[in-house]
């Protein structure tokens, strides 16, 4: 059993020091994994406050390319583990997607091929990531702009097929499942009813720029009226209480915009199950 | 189309803008926003890295980016990595002569900058011989960068001439209490110390002795122990 870690908000370095001070209505932070794997200096040095005073610590990775044939990087792997036990992680997670691919890194999540071959590939990959980390693992569904051709199944088979394949649990960005229902015309709700909420071990809320011809997951602003809407309908549609992590990643406010944010985080779920 | 093709596809399209969105099964105006969105993050990596170069060189900036992203697509999962190779594209720059020896050394300053801000801190515990600070790099320069971005830091405003031709030896090393970088322009004598303390290990006595007989008499004592406390004071010896 996972425990409910309350609503958290990404740890940035603008906010090193405010953190340390006082996180006010925020429970929980998010690492980006990979802004802290082999580094030294302010950014351990704050982990390591934050773990002293057991202040609860998730890794959120963005470089392990679960839908690429390329094999799990030992070394990357050995500092995630490193970095997992060290703040002593409840679980990790990481995104649906490709990374990178023929070891060529993209920095940009793009979307998996989804095929029975793909689909065989990742399952072996989150396999071989519960032998080398004994700690929970969850992929997260990413936001895309476009679909192959040669896709097999939809993003919601792939899923499915997924969490029964593994023993995974799941990373649910609301955000981007709104901004896919949003750019492909499919009903959010529907998609969200379909997921196994046993196994959703934790949400994403984020913004997203909604005045172009495409939606964009931008992660650089408030989270959106619709977005608030959706969680707060998910939540009452599960009857459970999940960890909820507030992103922003670019244009960081200050931490009292993003604590705000919280809040509101916050005032959903005690609305809910008061 | 199997994974493996979809992949190099992938990678073909994206670093080497290879027109094959179609194949691919994307459709052409939706994976150039993915290209995009790549190159973006490149660039503004590297302007991040290069906070000083990408200002005193505005014009070319972009298309250099631009180049380097081709010619050095990423294999490290770390963001900032992919400025590593930044020192060699540059130096190719400067053998057909699209810019100056001294920007060169800029980017080199700006990346030991950065890396000497990231670097792990590992110290000897219990150590009784002088330990070097596990941050430090050493710089030599034929121009004087350090003063050239110090009057940049200084006067707020973008590098402007060229940086005064002199031979300078650099010393960067991450202060732990405060976690940020420290810079020291060293004298040579300075500069020996270090080489020396990179290569044994010795208690500050025994150190001060080797260094009087290897400056024949000409330091003494107290001139010594005053270049270590200096050193000291710069964390560039802990």
């Amino acid at each position: 059993m996972i425990e409910y870690l309350g609503i958290g908000v990404g740890l940035r370095r603008p906010h090193f020091h405010t953190v340390l001070e006082n996180k006010k209505d925020v429970d929980w932070f998010e690492l980006v994994s990979e802004n802290f794997m082999g580094f030294g200096g302010r950014p351990r040095a704050v982990i390591t406050e934050l773990h002293r005073k057991k202040v609860p610590m998730v890794c959120h990775g963005l470089g392990l390319s679960l839908g690429s044939s390329d094999q799990l990087n030992h070394q990357y792997l050995a500092e995630l583990k490193n970095l997992i036990e060290f703040v002593d992680a409840p679980w990790f997670s990481d995104h649906l997607c490709l990374s990178s691919a023929k070891e060529i890194q993209f920095h940009d999540l793009l979307p998996v091929l989804k095929t029975e071959e793909s689909l065989n590939i990742i399952v072996n990959k989150i396999n071989q990531l519960a032998k080398v980390i004994d700690h929970p693992f969850a992929f997260e569904n990413i936001s895309y702009y476009m679909e192959s051709s040669h896709n097999t199944m939809s993003e919601l088979e792939f899923i499915q097929e997924l969490l029964k394949q593994t023993q995974s649990y799941m990373l649910l960005d609301i955000n981007n499942v709104y901004v896919n229902a949003m750019n492909f015309g499919f009903d959010a709700k529907e998609f969200l009813k379909a997921i196994p909420a046993e196994r959703v071990v934790q949400i994403h809320l984020a913004g997203h720029d909604d005045s172009g011809e495409v939606i964009i997951d931008t992660h650089g602003a408030q989270v959106p009226h619709p977005v608030w809407k959706l969680y707060q309908w998910y939540l009452e549609h599960t009857g459970k209480k999940i960890s909820t992590l507030i992103e922003w990643d670019h244009n960081i406010p200050d931490y009292d915009t993003l604590n705000k944010q919280a809040k509101m985080a916050k005032e959903i779920i005690n609305k809910v199950f008061s | 189309m199997n994974l493996e093709q979809y992949q190099k596809s992938l990678v073909q399209g994206i670093y080497h803008k290879e027109d094959n969105a179609l194949e691919l099964g994307f459709p052409r105006d939706r994976f150039q926003m993915y290209r995009s969105f790549i190159h973006g993050h490149y660039q503004s990596a590297l302007t991040k890295m290069f906070p000083r170069l990408s200002e005193l060189r505005k014009i070319p900036w972009i298309q250099w980016s631009q180049e380097y992203y081709q010619d050095y697509p990423p294999h490290a999962y770390e963001l900032n990595d992919l400025a590593k190779n930044f020192h060699e594209f540059m130096n190719k720059k400067y053998e057909v002569g699209e810019v100056k020896d001294y920007e060169v050394e800029l980017v080199q300053y700006e990346l030991t900058e950065f890396q000497v801000f990231r670097a792990p801190f590992e110290v000897e515990k219990d150590s009784l011989s002088l330990q070097l600070n596990p941050t430090l790099a050493v710089l030599e320069f034929a121009y004087d960068i350090p003063g050239w971005v110090y009057h940049w830091e200084r006067e707020g405003q973008a590098l402007q001439g060229e940086p005064v031709r002199e031979k300078t030896l650099l010393a960067i090393a991450r202060n732990p209490e405060t976690e940020l970088p420290v810079f020291t322009k060293l004298p040579l004598m300075d500069y020996i110390m270090i080489k020396m303390l990179e290569s044994v290990k010795l208690s500050e006595d025994l150190f001060i002795e080797s260094i009087q007989k290897e400056s024949e008499g000409i330091l003494s004592l107290e001139d010594i122990q005053a270049k270590i406390n200096n050193l000291k004071k710069q964390w560039i010896v802990l």
